[in-house]
């Protein structure tokens, strides 16, 4: 009885500590914002091709699409052939992504997550491999709370939930459970990515980059090949790449803050660089908000402090040197306005000296 | 009776406690499974596949390896030829053209919102390299299986074949307008690009163009959206 209860004590030990709070708010936050709106890129950037890549007559046919599907999966593209029918889910589906980008929270998410489930299988052709990570991550989304930052409402929605981790502890439970569930999937994607880097010959003899920037497809500009022909610049991008990825899982419950800002910081770099240089517009997005998971509330609170600080230390030396120094709250005016007193440095008997 | 006694802690309730001992044991098998999923083969590995599978398919499917491709060393072409039945009523062959580059910088006319385009003739290039592959395997076995075994990987590709054939369809009816089209064929090829020690060689060779497979003449498909 006795190792029972206190079975049961350590358990709710562990549940208050697991129920504490919600985690990795404003990443999750950013994270609905990025996705969505690489959601509503993939919609957008081919509307006109619409028909030709998703549609009952495209090249790619439901019955030869369905193929691909593996036993249990399901498109809402299948369930008729009718060009209204294709229609009518694409609109929606464009709908859900803008929607959920703007607001979040659980249905919209559950919706959206449908939707880019059913146009990625309708056809897979066109698929970059980011757009795995975001259908696994959408799902356990559904289960966070993705509206606390950069939504409307926000600010009551985290007065509220402060709140409901006390009185409903199964909505934190749910929420970090799902978060940790994210952070195990980006962290096996990174390492998976650097170890299969790291054991691929063209990668470590460092001329991976030289390839891949005359590979006619990724190959966005006339000087990047070029750039990439210095043997010194594609090895350190190479390593680098490999590096960072390996060093994602090591970093992301690490209690070193500033190790895992450098390394979030270093993956976005990469993932703009792949989106201006390779033309993987979509894949970048969704890894920049995958990334952006890896930082703790914390982090981006710090983060956030040190930017304004190093910002109005910038204004500030740029403002000296233009307009006339400005007086710190609480001193008074360099120059007394007309109507107010001149005041004079006070006599020994004023301060009671 | 002591006030402390009488709350009871939500956490204290018992389906939180059997939502948390659930949730526990889902994230550490999910956790476990996609180790196992993305671990190199081994013996281990194709023992455990099996709950392993289970637990990843469909919905959380790992393939992470266009995260660390081994870059192309080749860039590929397809070559997509008609055959159209003239004015006079004689079947003429076009010369093949090539429909991959200029899909491919359809890309670039657009950074900001790029069309997915090339992913339709990357796919092809991908399918037909692995048919190309078997077919080379069919080649090298007994002469009397080789029939069989040919019919049996078309019916295997035949929704890849289709597809190809019904891009195709789509290319030559975009190049040749009204023309009265009866077939396409395509041509995959690849260039190799030049070699990291050579690229600073002075006049290089130009790199030889290699035919990985040539498709029979598919009836061609008129009703493709455009």
């Amino acid at each position: 009885m006795t190792i029972i209860c206190a079975t049961a004590t350590r358990l709710d030990a562990c549940i208050t500590r697991a129920s504490a709070g919600f985690n990795r708010l404003i990443g999750i936050a950013i994270l609905r914002i990025v996705i969505g709106i690489a959601g509503v890129q993939f919609y957008v950037s081919d509307y006109v091709h619409r028909e030709f890549l998703w549609g009952p007559n495209s090249y790619n046919s439901l019955t030869d699409a369905s193929h691909q599907l593996r036993r249990g999966q399901f498109s809402l593209y299948f369930l008729d052939d009718s060009n209204v029918w294709f229609n009518v889910v694409f609109h929606l589906g464009l709908a859900a992504a803008i929607g959920f980008t703007i607001f979040g929270g659980r249905w919209l998410t559950l919706v959206h997550a449908v939707m880019l489930w059913s146009i990625y299988l309708r056809n897979q052709d066109i698929l970059e491999g980011g757009d795995n990570l975001a259908r696994i991550l959408m799902l356990f989304m559904a289960f966070t709370v993705s509206n606390a930052y950069f939504a409307p409402g926000a600010k009551q929605r985290r007065v509220m939930l402060e709140s409901e981790s006390v009185q409903r502890p199964v909505i934190p439970l749910l929420h970090n459970a799902a978060a940790t569930a994210m952070l195990v999937q980006i962290a096996t994607v990174y390492f998976v990515a650097g170890y299969l880097k790291a054991t691929g010959e063209i990668w470590t003899n460092g001329t991976a980059m030289y390839y891949i920037s005359r590979i006619h497809q990724f190959s966005m500009f006339a000087w990047y090949p070029q750039a990439m022909n210095n043997a010194y610049l594609g090895w350190a991008v190479n390593y680098f790449t490999i590096i960072v990825e390996i060093a994602v899982p090591f970093v992301i419950w690490s209690k070193r803050a500033t190790i895992r800002k450098l390394v979030t910081v270093s993956l976005e770099g990469m993932h703009v660089g792949i989106m201006v240089f390779m033309g993987l517009a979509a894949f970048g997005l969704i890894m920049i908000g995958a990334d952006s998971m890896i930082l703790t509330d914390h982090d981006y609170q710090t983060l956030t402090g040190h930017v304004r600080r190093v910002t109005a230390s910038i204004l500030g030396r740029l403002g000296r040197s233009f307009d006339p120094p400005i007086a710190p709250t609480g001193t008074p005016p360099m120059t007394p306005s007309p109507t107010e007193p001149r005041r004079t440095r006070p006599t020994p008997e004023q301060v009671g000296v | 009776m002591n006030a402390n006694t009488d709350f009871e802690h939500p956490t204290h309730k018992i389906h939180v406690r059997i939502l948390f001992c659930a949730l526990v044991g889902a994230l550490g098998a999910f956790a476990l499974c996609t180790a196992f999923y993305n671990f190199p083969d081994s013996t281990v590995k194709s023992r455990v596949s099996p709950a392993v599978n289970a637990v990843v398919q469909p919905w959380l499917e790992q393939d992470w390896h266009l995260f660390a491709p081994t870059p192309g060393t080749s860039n590929t072409h397809l070559m997509v030829g008609a055959r159209i039945r003239s004015n006079d009523g004689t079947i003429v062959e076009t010369l093949p053209f090539d429909v991959q580059y200029p899909v491919e910088d359809l890309v670039k006319a657009n950074h900001v919102l790029p069309t997915k385009l090339p992913g339709v003739t990357l796919a092809a290039q991908e399918r037909m390299a692995d048919y190309a592959t078997e077919l080379a395997a069919i080649s090298r076995a007994p002469e009397a299986t080789q029939a069989e075994l040919h019919t049996e990987l078309d019916k295997r590709y035949q929704p890849a074949l289709d597809q190809i054939g019904r891009f195709m369809s789509r290319c030559a009816q975009d190049r040749f307008g009204t023309a009265q089209i009866l077939a396409v064929q395509g041509t995959f090829t690849t260039t190799p690009i030049t070699p990291f020690s050579a690229r600073y060689a002075n006049n290089p060779a130009p790199m030889p163009t290699k035919i990985v497979v040539t498709t029979s003449w598919d009836p061609f498909v008129a009703d493709i959206a455009n």
